[in-house]
């Protein structure tokens, strides 16, 4: 049975965007306060990333660096306090700053140095606070603990050095830097290394450095598409990203703040912009023509379900959107801007959307809370519906708008029509063919144009800057428009006493060792002579082992090595013998071949006890040469259909060698093809040649090969034995009788090196007897 | 009469090369598509979703545990490789002894091997991206001793 559960369709609106999340009230990102104490780094805290570009002087970001580093020391005569800090700016490397950009509290002061990728400034950490002749004095109470160096890879790093008199207390001040250009990436839309505000290149960046999505899984098409339309439409990203967070929620969460919607379609992700947009990658705000037409013939049966937009995503509502007003000459503060439909909401309720940490264009943020408010004014319902296939099932792709038209029958003759437009949100495609579409509402006007888009378009916020509010600039050692670049100066390691990565991390060498081989099971140790067996043979793998529980007599091993033959390897003609001393129990014996190389299994025969040996046997014949012979017992068993219980193995033989020179065959004495009477099972070569001419029939005679009395009879075996049979090869030949040889015993003959040269070696009978068979006539 | 019929083709790769190319429609017969070869193996896709929400990206496929499966799957999970599974649709009248000319790709899925489990005879493999729903992960590089040594304590 299958069960098919699809998301409940009410989730739908929170899932794509329709439904704000919960709202948070808090101060804005960017109201960072000018005058708290200095913070310093601490280990597994993330490396920020500063991420921004200026454009037409508008952009940067304003931050507050960690420090990691620290120097105190103040003079003898004066106690003027020396502060030096070593602050971690960002990941990456960033152009170099202007002196008029860095600050401690809300003034421009100090002396800096800015590096990238090694230790900014060459002083030495270190608390060197000392006495003082002056007078009343301030006691300077500076930490002790001022840290060591480090590497700081592909980081930018600054040094900051100011002086103070004795008693200021503006010492111990934040750091702030104003960030015109932030980390340098390739950017995506023209393919050069700098500094970005586009969205999707610090999206693509944080997904490659994570390493969460591959590469093959990002559709860099669309990816493009989405950061023309960012940039198009002037939705930038100037922040610094320093909290820790999920990829994903954060892609989606920041993502909608630029509405683009993370999409993940053919298994690779994108973005796609929320509203519709021209090829320009303008908002589109004229005619919409979709893509595709439902209608009845489409739907299969229970295929409609529609779930509208609950009260409290559709109340009118005053969205209060927070964003940062950045002036291109001094700090920047987080500012709001109520966006609300005229007339409604005058009293709220409100919600607060913080886009301050990168957003400083306040249009972005109206036309973010417009889009909000459009959905929320126009968007009435989502819908799933499940049809048939067709050739929508290859031509519509989630974000692809789709027309609804559904006749209902209301009333006779007077039927109603469900008639909509919805933009794609969900596509499954089953096996069965059935395509089943989830939809959100794409309201249009008369002109069918999309009003959403269109009050996107339209929405602009009222374009006053505010006034800083700065009343004094007295405390500014550093002009305000000194372009200067800070000093490039830094120390690389060694110079300062930073970790190496060995005394930092640990590395566990992969295992080269052959042993360790994890899919090995018979590296672990098989026992048994079964797998013993079959691991030698190289047949069969990945043998489970088998313990034996020697302790029961019962499950004892069994002996599987009672079948016994004469020569080792057995040839055709052996007997094979099972004793019924060994396999005890009244059944049979079941012989199998089995070929060496493919393991394919054969019976050969099924044995009962002998009634004159009372064994169990199988003569070898020229079938089983390149099998080897297995011997399964089963012992007698009524309770079965066979009448015989399970198998026990009782033995295998060794592979029987090819021999052709020993066979059992049928020859054909008489000259008669017909003359079945005349043919004569025998048992030993073809015939025995012992000259090019010259044969031994029957008798043991030697006579012309050409003569149909030349075939042998006799029975060559393996088991010749010099002792006792002294030297039959020689002799008989001799004698004119017996007379062939091999190539080792004719030394010890009387022959002619013609009769040498003419011996028949027979190949692969390494020793024979010869003798007369017992039915030769 | 429907006439429409499915055809599904898998296929595991890297980078640089692919490993294997299956396809579940002719049976016992390796065919040609797109100038490559495909095995016949009697995989079974779940069907494919494509979606703007986060979640229900993965897809499943079911597959035979033969030798030569369990040696590639186990081989792609460890050296994350992807999954590439490709539906075609075509007319069932016209002939079946190869893919035709004519057919139209109806749905394309690539993810990673995220998971595989089943039983003795079967696998089911998951397929997906490894972006996690849950957990930390940006920014992705954090203050560690080899970087900062022994911080500044104030």
């Amino acid at each position: 049975m299958t069960v098919n559960i699809s998301d409940p369709l009410g989730l739908l609106a929170a899932q794509n965007g329709i439904s704000d999340p919960l709202p948070e009230e808090a101060k804005a990102a960017a109201a960072t306060r000018l005058t708290s104490p200095q913070v310093a780094a601490s280990i597994g805290e993330p490396v920020p990333i500063v991420f921004c570009r200026q454009v037409s002087g508008s952009g940067g970001v304003f931050v507050s660096p960690r420090a990691t580093e620290g120097r105190y020391e103040n003079a003898a005569s004066t106690n003027v306090l020396t502060v030096s800090l070593m602050l971690v700016l960002s990941e990456g490397n960033l152009p170099t700053l202007p002196i008029k950009d860095v600050f401690q509290g809300a003034c421009r002061q100090g002396t800096w140095a800015q590096a990238y990728d090694r230790r900014a400034g060459t002083w030495t950490p270190g608390n060197a606070i000392g006495t003082t002749t002056l007078a009343g004095a301030t006691i300077w109470n500076c930490p002790f603990y001022c840290g060591t160096s480090g590497r700081y890879d592909n980081m930018t790093t600054l040094s900051y050095i100011n002086t103070f008199d004795d008693a200021d207390t503006r010492w111990e001040r934040q750091v702030h830097v104003f960030v015109r250009n932030g980390m340098q990436v390739t950017r995506i839309l023209d393919d050069t290394l700098g500094s970005s505000n586009n969205f999707i290149d610090l999206a693509l960046y944080l997904i490659r450095q994570s390493n969460q999505i591959s590469e093959t899984l990002i559709d860099t098409t669309g990816m493009t598409a989405a950061a023309n339309f960012t940039n198009t439409n002037n939705f930038f990203f100037n922040g610094e990203f320093s909290n820790s967070t999920n990829l994903e929620s954060w892609l989606t969460t920041t993502g909608n703040y630029f509405l683009l919607r993370l999409v993940q379609s053919e298994g690779k992700y994108t973005f796609k912009p929320r509203v519709v947009v021209n090829a320009d990658h303008t908002i589109k705000t004229d005619r919409v023509e979709y893509d595709y037409e439902f209608t009845e013939e489409h739907l299969l049966p229970d295929g409609f379900e529609i779930d509208y937009i609950p009260f409290a995503d559709r109340q009118d509502i005053v969205y209060d959107m927070m964003w940062r007003q950045q002036p291109d000459a001094d700090i920047g503060f987080a500012r709001s801007t109520q966006v609300k439909y005229d007339g409604l909401a005058d009293s709220g309720p409100y919600e607060q959307h913080d886009l301050s940490a990168f957003c400083c264009y306040e249009d972005h943020a109206v036309k973010v809370a417009a889009y909000k408010l459009a959905v929320r004014r126009y968007v009435t319902h989502t819908l799933r519906i499940k049809v048939r296939p067709g050739i929508h099932s290859s031509t519509l792709e989630v974000g692809d708008i789709c027309r609804v038209y559904l006749r209902r029958e209301t009333a006779v003759g007077n039927p109603d029509f469900h008639d909509y437009l919805y933009e794609i949100e969900r596509i499954e495609k089953t096996t069965g063919g059935a395509c089943i579409f989830t939809l959100t509402h794409f309201p249009i006007d008369d002109l069918q144009r999309s009003l959403v888009a269109r009050e996107v378009e339209r929405a602009t916020g009222p374009g006053t800057n505010i006034d800083v509010g700065r009343s004094d600039y007295t405390c500014d050692e550093n002009d305000d428009d000194d372009e200067t670049s800070l000093a490039s100066e830094g120390v690389d390691y060694p110079a300062f006493d930073a970790p190496s990565f060995a005394e930092t991390a640990t590395e566990i060498a992969a295992s080269t060792d052959p042993n360790d081989t994890v899919n090995n099971p018979l590296a672990r140790g098989v026992t048994g002579d079964l797998e013993g067996q079959e691991a030698e043979r190289g047949g069969r793998k990945n043998i489970i082992s088998v313990t034996s529980n020697d302790e029961d007599e019962l499950e004892a091993d069994l002996n599987t090595d009672v079948v016994s033959y004469l020569v080792t390897p057995p040839n055709p003609g052996e007997k094979l013998t099972v004793s019924d001393s060994d396999f005890t129990c009244e059944g049979v014996v079941d012989w199998y071949r089995i070929h060496k190389d493919t393991g394919a299994r054969e019976l050969v025969r099924r044995s009962t006890k002998d009634s004159g040996t009372g064994n169990y046997e199988l003569t070898l014949t020229t079938a089983d040469m390149d099998h080897y012979i297995q011997a399964i017992g089963r012992c007698g068993d009524p309770s079965t259909a066979s009448g015989f219980g399970p198998g026990q193995l009782l033995g295998e033989t060794p592979v029987v060698p090819v021999n052709y020179n020993v066979y059992t065959t049928i020859i054909q004495t008489s000259g008669d093809s017909d003359d079945t009477a005349s043919y004569r099972t025998y048992q030993g070569p073809a015939e025995i040649r012992y000259h090019p001419t010259k044969c031994i029939n029957c008798n043991g005679q030697t006579t012309n090969c050409s003569n149909e009395e030349a075939r042998p009879t006799y029975q060559v075996t393996n088991a010749w034995n010099p002792t006792t049979q002294g030297h039959p090869q020689c002799g008989s030949y001799e004698t004119g009788g017996l007379a062939f040889s091999d190539l080792v015993r004719v030394d010890h003959c009387s022959l002619t090196q013609q009769q040498i040269d003419d011996a028949i070696e027979i190949p692969f009978v390494q020793s024979y007897s010869l003798y007369t068979t017992l039915d030769c006539d | 009469m429907s006439r429409r019929a499915q055809s599904q083709f898998l296929r595991i790769f890297d980078t640089s090369t692919t490993h294997v190319r299956w396809q579940s429609y002719y049976v016992n017969q390796t065919v040609t598509l797109d100038s490559n070869s495909w095995v016949f193996m009697p995989f079974a896709v779940n069907g494919i979703t494509e979606t703007g929400a986060s979640g229900g990206q993965a897809l499943s496929v079911e597959i035979p545990a033969t030798n030569s499966v369990v040696e590639q799957v186990e081989t792609a999970l460890n050296l994350s490789r992807f999954v590439e599974i490709q539906i075609y649709e075509f007319d069932s009248m016209d002939d079946q002894n190869a893919p035709q000319t004519d057919q139209t790709l109806i749905a394309k899925f690539t993810g990673q091997l995220l998971s595989v489990s089943g039983n003795f005879t079967r696998l089911e493999l998951e397929l997906g991206s490894a972006l996690a729903p849950v957990g930390a992960q940006v920014p992705p590089r954090k203050y560690n001793s080899y970087l900062i040594g022994a911080p500044l304590r104030l």
